[in-house]
């Protein structure tokens, strides 16, 4: 065959390869270029051609093997695509379903909830202190300055071990066992559980609080204003304000009652404020001179004050949850709401 | 404590404030206002009217035509009724009138006789005989004689009037008194306040007649005053003090008794009248004898050992300050009262009163602590009343003993000293001004200001109250936000203990298990519904005195019972399948009865019901223990578990138990079979902090895999024969079980167990010789340690 007859040949053969011809491209380059190839065999016959022939000649034949080689190249990568799209073709699947193959666990709400106040105050430079949960009667009511037979003992009612031994009614307790361990200044959050002979729709005989207390010289009714303001604002958004009311807990003295305005209508009434505009949230105050003294720290030097939040209350707030039962029942269908 | 408006308006003008308004005000003071509860509006247009004739009726028997004089006319009304008769006031339901019960009053026309109303009995008016006489009657309410023609029926019923529940803190209890709280309004809303009539006359009789009072116990009765009353008339109490007592929830009995509820709760002072014929000669305030018993006037008898007793020269009339015994009340025969005044000190009425079991209005009362002041107010008082409605002659002589009065509280401090607590700046003249006004008498000595305290207000005693009292009428809406700026500056972290707690919930987040929360007492059948043996450390459960119910009377020793508890919960809900943890504290007791404060200590507990078996629990355990250290396992004993699948642990400050649930305990808890718990203690190993994990080089040869089958004994323990195999050479990267086989081609009692086995070069290739080599120490090691032939 001559080159032209050679070069028709290699085309139509190209142009006969399908989709799943991989091999039969790969016989072709061999018959074309390979060792004994027709190709090759053209380029060895140049030797018996006349001198004058043979630059003529050999380019003729390179070029068509160029020309040949890229348009096997060309073929080899159509080719691929091919087989490519036609394994795609094949690997269809209904999206619409779901295997799924691994589960997220849930926090508890009020972890989650009790997570974040943390984050907030420990940014702020408070320590978070863990106080037991079984206590004495002095540091859940003498020392804060409510003696045996006190009415302010009316305010909680106590689930007690014997006379002396009690299931902590406040986190409050916290704060004497701080103040005897560490000298000012202080700054400290103390979360735990709490307990209260009491058992209604909206109590649960078993809750959490978050006590907080700052002591240091210099402290005002102001700063305990500014660290409730930022609280609130980084639990419920920027534009959230909140008042103080007057109030009375036997170890604070100013005390107030805490309220942030309503986040969810703030403050024009809804729902969530039972139409007040305002939330009622902690209880906080400037701590007694008494219990500082009975501390040992000199309360014409320091000032301190003091807040305790409600963590189920923040978090049903939070988490629009209806009813303190729920948050104890532990049911799947509950938990799994708060991934 | 609930205020009536009418009865606040006697003592300060309130002008026409809404009570909401009043509520909100209250509020900013302090007083919390629980409810406003409103006049009765269901009952509209019934004024009194008064019957001017009544004529039968020409076409009935029982219809009479009534001329009725409702004030602003005289109108025709047909009635029914039998019991009207001529003169008779009576309520009537003008036209346009609404009832309780929806009905309207429209004109009618009853057998040709045109009505205009209609006259009503207490039922159609929606109250009974506890409200007014007569008013239970089948038939129409007679009302008394003296009723104003045309005056509103609420108003004549006594119901016209607002109420506000006011919530009173425990510092204040002056205003448990409607004469104070009236006089801190006065002060809030910058109104003159005025005293309750106080004056009355007396009879001169000599002072013989009067019994004699002598205080034994003057630490726990400070002041006693008492008074005679002769002549008494028992008789019913004006209207307008029964109504008044009924809008604050007491019960009208006579004159007398009303008397002493009306001054409890106008002047907060508790009074008794004792019989003067029933005193066996002086009063004497004294504890109880051993062996001595009184029948108060609720009919019980109480044993009164060293409790506080007004008693006689011969016997026990009265716990003092709680309730008076049977034979020393008032009769309707009485003749001449003796009226007691006291002040008792609170904590320890408070105690007796939870000894004995016997509370009262007084009781309850007196534990809040009645101030000095009241005792003398609260006598002239009752005294004063008595006086006004005529129920006895006073004799003027007064008995009395008691300490010497103490002296005002005088507190010295400065403007500066108060708003430095404060932080905002209040000028002098305004401390000065609000202290004042709320009775607090201050002098200025230099820049020292002196302020004398009123006895009543025995909250006062330090700077700092001060300035609340000043806060609560400047406006605690004048403190701003500041953020201690002049403080000093704090480093904030979380303890090691929590910060790994939180590690642990957040590795069992990232393990699919749901967090959960149980109470901290458990019910006392846990340890037996759990099957521990009866010396078991679970069962030394330190029990609550005062539980809500038995369910939950006992502190937690386990996570077991709430995890297991919750999981039947779900399964009774149809929930399918549950992975749960909770992380909590439980409750250890040295000693029983408890001595001193139990340890608290750390324990996780897992549970897993419907999503996974045996190794699923053992996988999440191994998880865990491996944040803290090397993982080793070794036979549990736990009786809550299946004798064939469970492990327990004690490594590096874990210790505790995992595996299948024992069916037994699955049927205690009413569970399906396939639960799997895991109970672990992580207490020691919450307190160190966990160390940062370190970089190991990673080779840069090809690893190379092996496959090997070995056939062992059925009793051979597949994971300690790889863990053996990974000692063999330091090379093995990595040994995975793929099969484990029994039946055809392997003998009876025999299993093939199949493994690969990964070699990682460290710093040139294997040759095949090497491979070889510690292929042959792999396949030495599994025959000689556990008998494996090479399949």
């Amino acid at each position: 065959m001559n080159l032209k007859e050679i070069r028709a040949d290699a085309l139509k053969k190209l142009e006969e390869l399908h989709a799943k011809s991989e091999r039969d491209l790969a016989a072709l380059k061999t018959y074309l270029f390979g060792k004994s190839g027709v190709l090759t065999g053209l380029m060895k016959g140049l030797k018996d051609l006349p001198p004058e022939q043979k630059p003529q000649a050999g380019k003729e034949i390179n070029d068509l093997r160029v020309e040949l080689q890229g348009l096997c190249e060309q073929k080899e990568q159509e080719l691929h695509r091919l087989a490519i799209e036609q394994a795609i073709n094949s690997q269809v699947l209904d999206l619409s379903i779901d295997k799924p193959d691994h589960a997220i666990g849930c926090v508890h709400p009020l972890t989650q909830v009790r997570r974040r106040l943390t984050e907030y105050f420990v940014g702020n430079g408070y320590i978070v202190y863990d106080s037991p949960e079984i206590e004495t009667d002095y540091y859940n009511f003498q020392a804060l300055n409510v003696p045996p037979d006190h009415p302010a003992r009316d305010m909680q009612d106590t689930f007690f071990i014997n006379d002396n031994i009690l299931l902590r009614t406040q986190t409050s307790a916290g704060q004497i066992r701080l103040m005897e361990k560490f000298k000012p200044p202080l700054k400290m959050i103390c979360p735990g559980r709490v307990f209260r002979n009491d058992d209604d729709s909206t109590h649960s005989p078993v809750f959490h609080q978050m006590e907080g207390l700052v002591i240091d010289k210099n402290v005002t009714l102001c700063d305990l204003k500014g660290a409730l303001d930022g609280f609130a604002k980084f639990i419920f958004g920027e534009q959230t304000q909140i008042r103080f009311r007057p109030s009375y807990f036997p170890f604070t003295e100013p005390s107030v009652e805490v309220d942030v305005s309503c986040f969810n209508c703030h403050g024009s009434g809804c729902r969530v404020c039972k139409n007040t505009g305002w939330i009622e949230l902690l209880g906080a105050g400037m701590v007694n001179r008494k219990v500082l003294a009975g501390c040992g720290i000199d309360p014409d030097e320091y000032h301190g004050f003091a807040f305790g939040i409600g963590l189920d209350r923040i978090t049903m707030v939070l988490c629009a949850i209806n009813d303190i039962k729920l948050m104890w029942e532990n049911d799947v269908r509950f938990l799994h709401m708060f991934k | 404590m609930k205020l009536p408006l009418s009865w606040l308006k006697d003592y300060v003008d309130i002008g026409d404030i809404t009570p909401q308004e009043l509520s909100d005000k209250l509020v900013s003071i302090g007083f919390e206002v629980e409810e406003i509860i409103p006049p009765r509006s269901d009952v509209k247009g019934v004024v009194v009217g008064k019957v001017e004739e009544i004529v039968h009726h020409d076409n009935s028997d029982k219809l009479w035509i009534c001329k009725v004089n409702i004030g602003s006319e005289v109108v025709q009304i047909v009635t029914g009724a039998q019991n009207v008769k001529k003169g008779d006031c009576v309520p009537v339901a003008t036209v346009g009138a609404d009832l309780p019960d929806g009905t309207h009053i429209k004109p009618a026309k009853l057998r040709g006789a045109d009505s205009f109303g209609m006259m009503c009995g207490g039922s159609e008016l929606g109250v009974d005989d506890s409200v007014i006489d007569g008013a239970s009657y089948d038939g129409i309410l007679i009302l008394p004689n003296d009723s104003t023609i045309g005056e509103d029926i609420l108003r004549t019923l006594g119901q016209d009037d607002t109420v506000l529940d006011v919530s009173i803190t425990a510092n204040r209890p002056d205003c448990q008194a409607i004469v104070n709280l009236a006089r801190e309004i006065s002060v809030l809303l910058d109104k003159p306040f005025k005293m309750p009539k106080l004056t009355y006359k007396t009879i001169n009789i000599g002072t013989d007649k009067m019994p004699s009072v002598k205080i034994a116990e003057k630490d726990l009765c400070s002041y006693y005053i008492g008074r005679l009353i002769r002549d008494i008339k028992i008789e019913k109490s004006p209207k307008w003090m029964r109504d008044r007592l009924r809008m604050c929830g007491i019960r009208p009995i006579n004159n007398l008794v009303d008397i002493t509820n009306y001054v409890l709760l106008e002047i907060g002072q508790p009074l008794h009248a004792f019989d003067r014929k029933f005193i066996d000669g002086g009063i004497n305030i004294r504890k109880g004898a051993a062996g001595e018993r009184i029948t108060a006037l609720d009919g019980k008898e109480y044993g009164v050992n060293d409790v506080l007793l007004i008693a006689d020269d011969k016997k026990p009339l009265a716990i003092a300050g709680i309730m008076g015994g049977e034979y020393t009340s008032i009769f309707p025969d009485t003749q001449t009262v003796f009226l007691e005044a006291a002040r008792f000190e609170r904590s320890n009425i408070r105690r007796t009163s939870r000894k004995i079991g016997l509370r009262s209005d007084s009781s309850a009362r007196y534990e809040k602590g009645v101030d000095w002041h009241s005792v003398e107010i609260g006598s002239a008082r009752a005294l004063a009343l008595i006086d006004e409605l005529k129920c006895g002659k006073i004799v003027d002589a007064v008995v009395s003993d008691g300490i010497e009065p103490p002296k005002q509280n005088v507190i010295r401090t400065t403007k500066e000293e108060i708003c430095a607590l404060l932080g905002i700046d209040i000028d002098k003249k305004t401390i000065v001004s609000i202290l004042k006004k709320q009775g607090i008498d201050v002098k200025s000595e230099g820049k020292t200001l002196v302020c004398t305290i009123p006895l009543v207000r025995e909250d006062i005693d330090a700077y700092p109250d001060l300035a609340e009292d000043i806060m609560r009428f400047y406006g605690y809406d004048k403190i701003i936000s500041t953020h201690s700026e002049n403080t000093h500056q704090t480093r904030g972290y979380l303890s090691t203990h929590d910060e790994n707690a939180q590690k642990v919930k957040d590795r069992l987040q990232s393990l699919g298990a749901d967090e959960i929360l149980n109470f901290s007492f458990v019910s006392p059948d846990a340890p037996d519904k759990l099957l521990l043996a009866a010396n078991d450390e679970w069962r030394k459960v330190i029990p609550i005195m005062n539980p809500l119910s038995r369910d939950i009377s006992v502190m937690r020793t386990q996570l077991l019972y709430g995890m297991l508890c919750s999981i039947a919960r779900n399964c009774a809900r149809k929930n399918d399948s549950m992975r749960f943890y909770e992380l909590g504290k439980v409750f250890v007791a040295d000693k029983l009865p408890l001595e001193k404060l139990p340890q608290e200590r750390d324990v996780l507990c897992v549970g897993i019901c419907n999503d996974g078996d045996f190794y699923t629990v053992k996988s999440i355990v191994g998880e865990i223990i491996g944040m803290f250290g090397a993982v080793e396992y070794s036979p549990s004993t736990a009786a809550y578990l299946h004798p064939k699948q469970a492990l327990h642990v004690e490594i590096g400050g874990i210790v505790g138990d995992f595996g299948k649930l024992h069916p037994l305990v699955c049927e205690n808890y009413d569970l399906p079979e396939n639960v799997y718990v895991a109970h672990l203690d992580i207490t020691d190993a919450l307190t160190d902090a966990l160390p940062t994990a370190k970089y190991t080089p990673l080779s840069k040869q090809h690893p190379i895999d092996r496959d090997l089958a070995v056939v062992v004994e059925k009793s051979v323990a597949v994971g300690d024969m790889l863990t053996a195999i990974r000692t063999v050479s330091p090379y093995i990267a990595n040994v995975k079980l793929f099969d484990i086989y029994e039946g055809e081609q392997i003998a009876d009692g025999y299993k093939s167990v199949a493994f690969s086995v990964r070699l990682q070069p460290t710093d040139a290739p294997f040759s095949d010789s090497k491979i070889k080599e510690i292929m042959d120490s792999i396949i030495e090691k599994t025959s000689s340690q556990f008998g494996a032939k090479l399949r």
